[in-house]
């Protein structure tokens, strides 16, 4: 586990200026998703596939019960499609109600940090990227973009 | 919710289910079917809800109600005959008693002069009873004064005694009936809430009464049981009431107490050497305690009861109202009384010992349950099949306990599934009040037969049932049933008979409605038909065909609108909310002998019966309910029909061919007809087509999930479930499939073959 920032303790017991990350890979880039929004994270499954679906929509996969969309992430973000092993990693979000997995490579970290590492998405940044990126952090040389999850399933238009 | 709230919620949930009990009993009384019980449990329905409604101030309420058990009172003692006219006017009143209910309760208003104009009629029958009777004013006055003080007694009264009587008032009429009561109370009656004291004061509203009270079985202080009973009370009655009557006073409490009614002639002082010996101890005794007490003094006892006996809380009304409900004390019994309906207790107090304990529990607890057990089910069998997988012999010690963890699970999923079953009864009961009502407006006269009340579906079925049943006996009656003129022209009684019965039919709840109307006129139909343009003009049609036009959408027989039926609502609408409910609907009818609506729905909402089929290589499941046959097409029966387009040749028809896995996108390719099996199906408009799948796996019951709570609507797929392999299979929308199949709407699609069933 890596700490970032002293001194550790404060920061440990003052939830508002402290946040916890859950980092993971998608090639060689790297992620981060706030650790609050995370259910769980399993192993990959074969999912079945959605008709009509977006190509990043992988399909759903069954979840002790629960019918559970997976999204390949790297696909949502414009990158070429993740290719499921059996070490892919999917890591389960709640957004208000709705659950759903997004499909990653591995899992890389669980990040202390607080607010003013994080730096505003620089402009090189592509539009797709810009949706979903909500900042990005150097931590110990790496570049860590932070994820938001909000609008990562498809919208649906809640007359349809 | 705070807490009057709360016992409010409750208050109205206890009222549906005594205006049920009200509307049952007062239909038994007018089938004959009637005996003491029912008039006391329709008195006591309406005693409940007036008790109830006091503690609430509902004042319209109390005082309909007040007047309505005057009434019923009458009945109840015998000098109001339930003839006809009398249990019209009592069912009517009780429809206005449902109307003050809902009123109070959604803050609205009932029809004030309806019910002033019922008031009167109802207070014309007390009126008439008691002029059949002149010298009866005492028992008259006990439960039977109209309206005045007696009423705002009612009011304020919280103990909810149906009239608080000045006994002083009713005493000192003697007459040449003497009767020698022996009256010991057991410490049963206290518990079911009864009290001697009441029971006394009926007594004094007899006629001339000297009640004493013998004390001596009263133990120490220190011995005493603080629900034992332990007084009884001699009664001493001078009255001009018969026999009947004064046993009528002990009829609550009669199989709770030792009781002894003797008449005593002409001797004032009786004759103590009585035939029976007992009697003669016990006077004996009572001549032993010190000098009779007088009679209020009695009330000591009781007094000391009550709480206790509040606290025991038996299903009588009077106490269920005045404490807020009992938290349902967790019964031993819960599991077993599962199948008992969630919402139905209070079966009033007819049978207080005899009633099933039921208690009340959220809906979504019991969902999540039915959700939870759902997942035990898969994942048993995906345990199972993987330790045969790991190569565990069936004969292990293993195998043998998986085997009876499959029958407990299986044990447990329909345990369940009965919580949320009910009994269609809850439905059923709504029909006569509409009935009645349709058959008033419509001047047609009307006898309504229930059979199978008690089938018992799931309750979302049930609450969706209501709609259609509804429209259905409304059409049999507006439409199937003649005016009672024509009925008599054509050798029939003048009433009319809709008869609805619910049965369980393989796995599936069937309801027949049916009535002895003239049947449909299929020549009318049918030129109606043609006339909108649903059919050719030169169709052949068999008779089955002609009757099935009235599904059509757009179809509606009647000459003229009445305010019955064609307000916006036809049968191709009943229809479709029946097949939403993944049910069918039938007709049958011959002329002059009436029609038969038979409709078939599922058991439950949650669980589909489904066809697993394999498309590319996929799983999907299809919908039962839309399935009417399966075949393998031959080369020579698959006709290509411009484009991609197919058509399949079925006997001498023919009929689109839709390709499942390209509609669903799992291919891009034309799969090849023959390789595959065609199903074919019936869409909710009646449209036919063949589903082309790869092949079939089997059929299977399966639990169904919601794509949208995660997700979101996906076109051509109506939900998913999850198979024993512990794979999400997706269940096919037919409709939806075979529309997105077809461009534009095209002529295979004809009004001919939306006739065809």
């Amino acid at each position: 586990m890596t700490t970032v920032s002293p001194p550790l303790n404060d920061n440990r017991n003052d939830p508002r200026s402290a946040r916890e990350l859950i980092a993971f890979c998608i090639g060689e880039q790297e992620f981060c998703v706030d650790i609050m929004s995370v259910r769980e994270i399993r192993g990959w499954t074969q999912a079945t596939p959605l008709p009509h679906a977006p190509s990043y929509v992988n399909g759903v996969i069954n979840l002790r019960g629960a019918v559970l969309p997976i999204v390949d992430l790297a696909a949502r973000l414009g990158f070429p499609r993740t290719v499921p092993t059996a070490r892919s990693v999917i890591i389960v979000v709640r957004v208000e109600l709705q659950l759903f997995g997004l499909l990653v490579d591995a899992v890389s970290d669980i990040l202390t940090i607080t607010d003013e590492l994080l730096q505003p998405t620089p402009d090189l940044a592509s539009d797709l990227a810009k949706t979903f990126v909500r900042g990005v952090m150097a931590i110990e040389g790496r570049m860590i973009s932070l994820i938001a999850t909000d609008n990562v399933l498809p919208q649906f238009q809640s007359a349809a | 919710m705070d807490a009057m709230a709360e016992i409010r919620q409750t208050f109205f949930e206890e009222c549906a289910e005594q205006l049920a009990e009200l509307e049952a009993g007062l239909l038994a009384i007018e089938n004959g079917e009637a005996d003491s019980d029912t008039v006391n449990a329709v008195f006591r329905a309406v005693h409940s809800i007036k008790g109830g409604a006091g503690a609430f101030c509902l004042d319209d309420l109390v005082h309909f109600a007040h007047v309505f058990e005057t009434t019923l009172d009458e009945m109840r003692t015998g000098r109001l005959d339930s003839s006809e006219k009398v249990v019209k006017i009592m069912l009517r009143s009780a429809d206005a008693l449902a109307d003050l209910v809902t009123a109070a309760r959604d803050g609205g208003t009932a029809d004030a002069e309806r019910n002033a104009g019922l008031i009167d009629e109802l207070k014309g029958l007390v009126a008439l009873a008691k002029g059949e009777e002149p010298p009866a004013p005492t028992a008259a006055a006990s439960g039977g004064s109209t309206d005045g003080p007696v009423y705002d007694d009612g009011m304020g009264d919280f103990d909810f005694t149906p009239v608080a009587v000045d006994i002083s008032d009713l005493m000192g009429i003697g007459g040449d009936n003497k009767f020698r009561i022996v009256f010991k109370p057991s410490p049963r009656m206290y518990a079911k809430a009864n009290e001697a004291n009441r029971v006394l004061r009926d007594v004094y509203a007899l006629g001339e009464a000297k009640v004493s009270c013998n004390t001596s079985e009263v133990p120490l202080l220190t011995a005493i049981d603080p629900e034992g009973a332990y007084l009884t009370f001699t009664i001493e009655l001078s009255t001009a009431e018969p026999e009947e009557k004064v046993r009528e006073v002990f009829e609550f409490v009669e199989f709770d107490c030792d009781l002894s009614i003797e008449a005593v002639l002409d001797e004032p002082d009786g004759d103590i050497e009585a035939d029976d010996p007992d009697i003669a101890e016990i006077l004996a005794r009572i001549r032993a305690a010190p000098d009779g007490e007088p009679a209020p003094e009695p009330a000591h006892e009781p007094d000391e009861e009550a709480p206790v006996a509040a606290k025991a809380s038996q299903p009588e009304p009077e106490h269920a109202k005045a404490a807020p409900k009992p938290a349902a004390p967790p019964a031993p019994s819960a599991p077993a009384a599962a199948k008992a309906d969630a919402g139905g207790d209070g079966k009033g107090g007819a049978s207080a010992g005899g009633a099933a304990q039921t208690i009340r529990v959220d809906l979504e607890r019991v969902d999540r349950l039915i959700d939870l057990v759902g997942e035990l089910v898969i994942h048993q069998v995906m345990l199972s099949q993987r330790a045969y997988q790991a190569g565990l012999a069936r004969a292990s010690d293993v195998a043998v306990g998986f085997d009876e963890l499959e029958q407990l699970t299986r044990e447990i999923q329909d345990s369940v599934m009965a919580i949320r079953a009910q009994p269609v009864k809850s439905v059923f009961q709504r029909l006569p009040r509409l009935v009645r009502e349709v058959a008033d407006i419509s001047g047609k006269q009307v006898r309504l037969v229930t059979e199978g009340e008690w089938t018992e579906v799931d309750k979302t079925v049930i609450e969706r049932l209501a709609d259609p049943l509804t429209h259905m006996i409304r059409n049999a009656i507006d439409h199937g049933l003649e005016k009672p003129a024509d009925r008599l022209a054509a050798g029939k009684p003048e009433e009319g008979v809709v008869r609805v019965a619910a049965m369980h039919r393989s796995g599936r709840i069937v309801i027949e409605i049916s009535d002895d109307g003239a049947g449909i006129n299929r020549k009318r139909v049918k030129e109606t038909a043609i006339k909108k343009g649903l059919v050719p003009a030169e169709a052949n049609l068999s008779d089955e065909e002609t009757d099935n036009l009235i599904f059509l959408p757009g179809f509606s027989t009647a000459d003229k609108i009445s305010s019955l039926s064609g307000r916006g609502v036809g049968m191709d609408v009943v229809k479709r909310s029946i097949q939403a409910l993944g049910g069918r609907v039938s007709i049958t009818s011959r002329p002059g002998k009436g029609s038969t609506f038979t409709m078939s729905l599922p058991l439950t909402l949650a669980v589909l019966d489904g066809m697993i089929v394999s498309v590319g290589d996929q799983t999907v499941v299809v919908p039962l309910t839309a399935i009417i046959e399966t075949l393998q097409p031959k080369a020579s029966e698959v006709k290509s029909f411009g484009g991609d387009a197919r058509l399949v040749q079925v006997r001498d028809t023919f009929m689109p061919l839709v390709d499942v896995a390209r509609e669903l996108g799992y291919s891009h390719d034309l799969a090849s007809a023959t390789g595959g099996v065609a199903i074919l199906v019936e869409a909710e408009n009646g449209a036919r087509s063949a589903l082309l799948v790869d092949g079939i796996q089997g059929q299977r019951q399966v639990v169904i999930k919601s794509l949208e709570a995660n997700y979101g609507r996906v076109p051509g797929i109506a939900a998913a479930t999850i198979l024993g392999d512990g794979r999400v299979a997706l269940i096919l929308d037919v409709d939806a499939v075979v529309a997105t199949s077809r461009v534009e709407g095209n002529f295979f699609n004809s009004g001919m073959k939306h006739a065809a069933e």
